[in-house]
């Protein structure tokens, strides 16, 4: 599913935000990436989708390198995941709906009737179909994290990609959160997301990357060898 | 919800090309409606907008028009494009009818008339007032001469000169007289006005693509976020660039609409005063008609004017544009 073979990333002669990480992910798992501020979280989470290019290494999804991928060709490969970011990034000037409607929009494959159900369907996943008219400044954190994640989910993608999904959170609601990802998770959706939040990695028993100084240190099930 | 196989979603969409094509066009009407709908959001920013670039186009615009009634009224001028010609004293009666026939059947010619001595005489004196100086003469020194007006469409300088050597191979002919000069003036002074009309109309041009391009630059400021978050979603660059395009189309519209307005008005109000003008030198000036042809010609330009400028911008911008 998603492969990093050496990977690098430097962003100047003496910055290595990242260096040779390997590891792969399948699919259907639900995978943590932990580490201080700092670590290379979010580098790697942005790696995937070609948000950043690679400076070294090689980076494999569904089966296609994408190292040298054309600039026509990106935002294919962007469709392929649902990204659900920290500070939620919705649209204040639509609605809830057009908000989670927009990946079904820009891939001009799916009339009107078939975006309607489709995004109605999402909200009703999140639990805020009654919300669809809403205007996104209007709604809490937690309800707009939501919103983000019923985007992310609409085009039913392959691959969910988090970064730090509950950093404005409480931990009740970012509990709420995980739980949302759990049940994606279930339906066969891999699931990747990057986290500084111990306390609620401890509770989830699934595979943790853990990451210091931009390596990999860690990789296993509840291996915490790169503690904070 | 279970996720889609990329490969299942790209066989649907081979046997499904219509599909693709309708929302194509889908969000072409979109595209188009939600960028007038962002213009006329802020109304007083647009009006500013669309008067700069009217008040850019209506300036061309107009002196075309102007240029035109110039021109169909120099057509008019015939008194210095006639052509004297004088013949020798000893010429017969005869040959002078002929000659003025034949002379009258020329297609350059519009008329022909045959000016006797005595004719010119009385003309002299009427003049000059010289009624006493001219009867101690012997003899009348006037030749019969023949004064030939050209047709309408003699209108260049080479036209007439042609028209003049022709006359000067008849045989008989003593002299003839032209006066070329001021024919050669009027059309220089035509040509270089359309030279610098043309110079002036790529000019405005240009400052209508720029006033579009910044417009269309502002609107991308404003919406970076929203254009980050499209691309890091899976936008194309044609489905970022197409609302500033129909934006650019916009502007070009609106632009060229509030051109014709203001172009009504200058017309208005200088005809009457170019009109005196002309008239004073024997003419007629009128501003010819506007053809429907040449309005859609020229919202047309304008159009292309508006999107091309959104493109030059758009495209250098989404470059800088990376998603975060």
């Amino acid at each position: 599913m998603i492969l990093f073979d050496h990977v690098s990333k430097r962003y100047g002669p003496d910055s290595h935000a990242l260096h040779d990480i390997s590891f792969q992910i399948e699919q259907g798992e639900m995978v943590f990436v932990t580490g201080r501020s700092g670590a290379g979280k979010s580098t790697l989470l942005k790696l995937v989708p070609l948000l950043e290019q690679p400076s070294g290494g090689r980076i494999v999804v569904n089966g296609q390198s994408i190292g040298r991928l054309s600039r026509r060709r990106i935002p294919l490969l962007r469709r392929q995941f649902g990204m659900i970011f920290q500070n939620h990034r919705l649209l204040n000037d639509r609605t809830v709906f057009d908000n989670v409607a927009l990946p079904l929009i820009l891939s001009g494959t799916y009339e009107p009737p078939e975006i309607s159900r489709r995004v109605r369907a999402a909200l009703d996943k999140v639990g805020l179909l009654h919300k669809e008219k809403a205007i996104p400044e209007t709604l809490s954190s937690g309800e707009q994290q939501r919103v983000g994640i019923a985007r992310a989910v609409v085009n039913r993608p392959l691959v969910l990609l988090a970064d730090e999904p509950t950093g404005n959170l409480d931990p009740e609601l970012s509990g709420e959160i995980f739980r949302l990802f759990e049940k994606f998770n279930q339906l066969g959706v891999t699931v990747v997301i990057a986290s500084h939040d111990l306390t609620l990695i401890d509770d989830q028993r699934h595979r943790v990357l853990v990451l210091r100084g931009g390596r990999l240190v860690g990789d296993s099930f509840h291996d915490r060898s790169g503690p904070h | 919800m279970q996720p889609k196989q990329p490969q299942r979603a790209a066989r649907v969409l081979k046997k499904r090309p219509l599909l693709r094509l309708k929302n194509y066009f889908r969000h072409h009407l979109n595209a188009a409606s939600f960028s007038l709908l962002q213009i006329l959001k802020s109304p007083v920013a647009t009006l500013l907008t669309v008067a700069t670039i009217g008040v850019t186009l209506a300036l061309p615009l107009s002196m075309i028009l102007v240029l035109s009634g110039i021109q169909s009224a120099t057509e008019q001028w015939q008194h210095p494009t006639q052509v004297s010609i004088f013949l020798p004293p000893e010429t017969r009666s005869a040959t002078i009818d002929e000659l003025t026939r034949q002379i009258g059947q020329w297609e350059e010619v519009e008329q022909v008339v045959h000016m006797t001595p005595a004719a010119a005489l009385e003309e002299f004196k009427s003049f000059t007032g010289l009624d006493d100086a001219l009867a101690l003469l012997d003899d009348n020194p006037f030749p019969n001469v023949l004064i030939i007006s050209p047709a309408k469409r003699v209108t260049d300088p080479q036209q007439a000169q042609a028209l003049v050597d022709k006359v000067a191979a008849i045989p008989g002919v003593d002299k003839v007289e032209f006066d070329l000069q001021w024919v050669q003036r009027i059309h220089a002074l035509v040509r270089a006005l359309q030279y610098a009309l043309f110079v002036l109309a790529l000019l405005l041009a240009g400052a209508v693509l720029f006033t579009i391009g910044n417009t269309i630059r502002l609107t991308i400021h404003s919406r970076r976020d929203e254009i980050e978050l499209v691309k890091l979603i899976g936008a194309s660059d044609a489905f970022v660039r197409r609302p500033f395009l129909y934006g650019g189309l916009w502007y070009g519209f609106l632009g060229a609409f509030f051109a014709w307005i203001l172009i009504g008005l200058i017309i208005y109000w200088m005809n009457t005063p170019l009109a005196q003008l002309v008239q004073l030198y024997g003419g007629v000036f009128q501003v010819p008609d506007v053809s429907l042809g040449y309005i859609f010609a020229s919202i047309l330009f304008s159009i292309f004017l508006g999107v091309l400028g959104a493109w030059l911008t758009v495209g250098r911008h989404l470059r800088f544009l990376a998603p975060r």
